[in-house]
């Protein structure tokens, strides 16, 4: 039985659209004329218990809606989710124990206290007992290297620190399902890298089933194996990680290093896009079903010392897949 | 699927001791301005205590007794006094506010995953202000009632004293469920400073905080003096001056009470559909 389970789930914001200046204002008074969003739209999708599994969209993409559809503080406008046997926007405490939403941009921790109080506050809300607790924030406090911090003001603390504290504030009560909304924001490489590891190990270690959310496509390929690319509401893949390049990029990169003059340009261009061009070193968008003949060919008739046929760089591909979930 | 996560066997209200607990050393650490406000609290007092010395001063000169409505020049003095006292537990600075910014930016969304309740969070999180609050007056209140002691011509018996405690009880009570009341309009419009403010004035009004209600038209007062902000400041005040007699005392608090358990289930109904319209409509 999947842990989380959504079917059909569709959230129509409506906004009230106002027309430009005064007299728009005052026209809005009497009669609004009412837009709908489509913020998410018919997606559907099944993660198993232990899954890590990333959502990726451009900004505005729904992925944020959908997250807070699955931690209950939206109610769909139609279809419906399970999240471990629960439907989330009853929000009963049975559920709200068992899982937890840790969103970037939002912080969770009392400016002016110590890290360790807010820690001990969630410790009591979520009634985890001590020895537990203790044990945990041990371990969690050891692994994200944050121990020494624990008495400071978290008004005092990086932004990169601060996060760390989120999430062990975050995982006191051991969910069983966690929601990461760009956890990653804003911070600086070293740091991303360090949360995202610890996030990598904890699923490891835990099988805690995770959702994450990000518009780092560093964080995705980093942790997740599975991704889902939603855009405009609209779900356009849900698969594994290297499957998105095979449906979304019809091409592959060849470059070819010449030892002497090189091709000419025209010649090139017969049998890919010629994206990089110099006198010794040229670089081919190739179809993929042309790959191995224009590899040939390059090879028969130009003075090759090397040739490298690579994937088109993900970023680039994902990009394809926003674009063609617009269509 | 396996065992459900343990849970420790305190009982439910325990977090939010714990909150409570808290909060108050998060507010103990703006302890300084708590003094600064608490004495600077009383700078308008001397003003409306020189403002009604004025008034009691002119109505003698020109023949018109030592009363007002039945009361003295001490009598007023102690109820200003008294005022204090009583919104010191009513008042509740900012509250109105604050939930309509944890509506209005989102801030909710923490509240509402996680398994507590947010109307008790507010009402330990003001609990705790009122804890640090009174920590500093028991410092500063008394120097202050000392230089007017001369006011206080009236001795309270154990009976109004006890029915004073009571009232502020209910006054706090009343401050919470009624400020809380005001910020969930938030959930259904978007700009709600202006009339915020407006509340604001008009529960101090209402209350007896700017002028005792007995002041106002003989008319008004049967209406005015059994509203729930009569009980923030007026009532409490009055027990203590013994201006209630004896027999009204249970009838009054019984009332008051009254208020108080009515707008708490008005929190309750009013927080459950406002939290529908905000999951429905984006958090």
């Amino acid at each position: 039985m999947p842990v989380i389970e959504a079917s059909h789930l569709t959230k129509i914001y409506k906004t009230a659209k106002k027309k430009p200046g005064l007299s728009g204002a005052i026209k809005g008074l009497f009669s609004r004329e009412v837009t709908e969003v489509r913020a998410v739209d018919d997606v559907s999708f099944s993660i198993e218990e232990g899954e890590l599994v990333g959502f990726l969209g451009p900004n505005g993409a729904g992925k944020t809606t959908t997250l807070k559809m699955l931690s209950g503080i939206l109610y769909p406008t139609s279809g419906t989710a399970q999240v471990l046997g629960f439907t989330p926007w009853e929000r009963k405490n049975e559920y709200r124990r068992q899982f937890s939403l840790v969103m970037g941009q939002k912080n969770q921790l009392w400016w002016d206290l110590p890290a360790q109080e807010s820690l001990h506050l969630n410790k009591e809300i979520y009634g985890v007992p001590d020895a537990d607790y203790r044990k945990l924030l041990d371990e969690l406090t050891e692994l994200l290297q944050v121990k020494r911090l624990l008495g400071v003001m978290v008004r005092e603390l990086s932004l990169g620190e601060r996060m760390k504290m989120e999430l062990i504030a975050s995982l006191l009560h051991d969910p069983r399902v966690l929601l990461l909304d760009e956890p990653t924001i804003g911070l600086d490489v070293v740091a991303q890298k360090n949360i995202r590891e610890f996030i990598r190990d904890y699923n490891r270690r835990r099988k805690t089933t995770i959702l994450l959310t990000s518009h780092y496509m560093n964080d995705i390929q980093a942790l997740c194996d599975r991704v889902i690319i939603i855009n405009r509401g609209k779900k356009s893949f849900d698969g594994h990680l290297n499957d998105v390049v095979e449906q979304f990029s019809a091409t592959k990169l060849v470059t070819a290093v010449f030892s002497d003059g090189g091709a000419p340009r025209e010649e090139l261009e017969k049998l890919g896009q010629v994206v990089e061009f110099t006198k010794t070193r040229a670089v081919l968008k190739v179809k993929r079903e042309e790959v191995a003949k224009a590899s040939n060919s390059l090879m028969n008739k130009y003075a090759v010392d090397d040739i490298n046929i690579e994937e088109v760089p993900i970023e680039e591909v994902i990009e394809k897949a926003f674009a063609s979930a617009e269509k | 699927m396996d065992t459900p996560a343990t849970v420790s066997p305190r009982p439910g209200w325990w977090k939010y001791w714990v909150i409570l607990s808290t909060r108050t050393q998060e507010d103990m650490a703006y302890r300084v301005n708590y003094v600064v406000g608490a004495i600077f609290r009383f700078l308008p007092l001397v003003t409306t205590l020189y403002l009604w010395m004025a008034v009691y001063k002119s109505r003698g000169e020109t023949g018109g007794g030592t009363e007002i409505a039945g009361w003295t020049l001490g009598n007023m003095v102690s109820y200003y006094a008294f005022v204090y006292i009583a919104r010191g537990f009513s008042s509740m600075p900012g509250m109105t506010r604050d939930i309509c910014v944890d509506i209005k930016d989102g801030a909710l969304n923490r509240y509402l995953v996680k398994p507590m309740s947010y109307f008790w969070y507010q009402v330990v999180y003001r609990l705790a202000h009122k804890l640090v609050f009174w920590l500093v007056a028991l410092f500063t209140f008394p120097p202050i009632f000392w230089f007017i002691r001369e006011a206080f011509t009236h001795r309270p018996s154990v009976l109004e004293v006890a029915a004073f405690v009571a009232s502020l009880f209910i006054a706090f009570s009343i401050g919470i469920c009624f400020n809380f009341l005001i910020g969930l309009l938030a959930f259904w419009f978007t700009e709600i400073s202006t009339f915020l403010f407006v509340i604001m004035v008009m529960e101090f009004f209402l209350s007896g905080h700017l002028i005792p209600l007995n002041l106002l038209p003989a008319a008004a007062q049967p209406f005015l003096n059994y509203l729930p902000f009569a009980f923030e400041a007026y009532w409490p005040c009055t027990i203590l001056m013994g201006k209630v007699p004896a027999g009204e005392l249970g009838g009054l608090l019984g009332l008051g009470l009254a208020w108080a358990v009515s707008l708490f289930l008005a929190c309750l109904v009013v927080w459950r559909l406002g939290v529908k319209r905000y999951s429905a409509v984006g958090g």
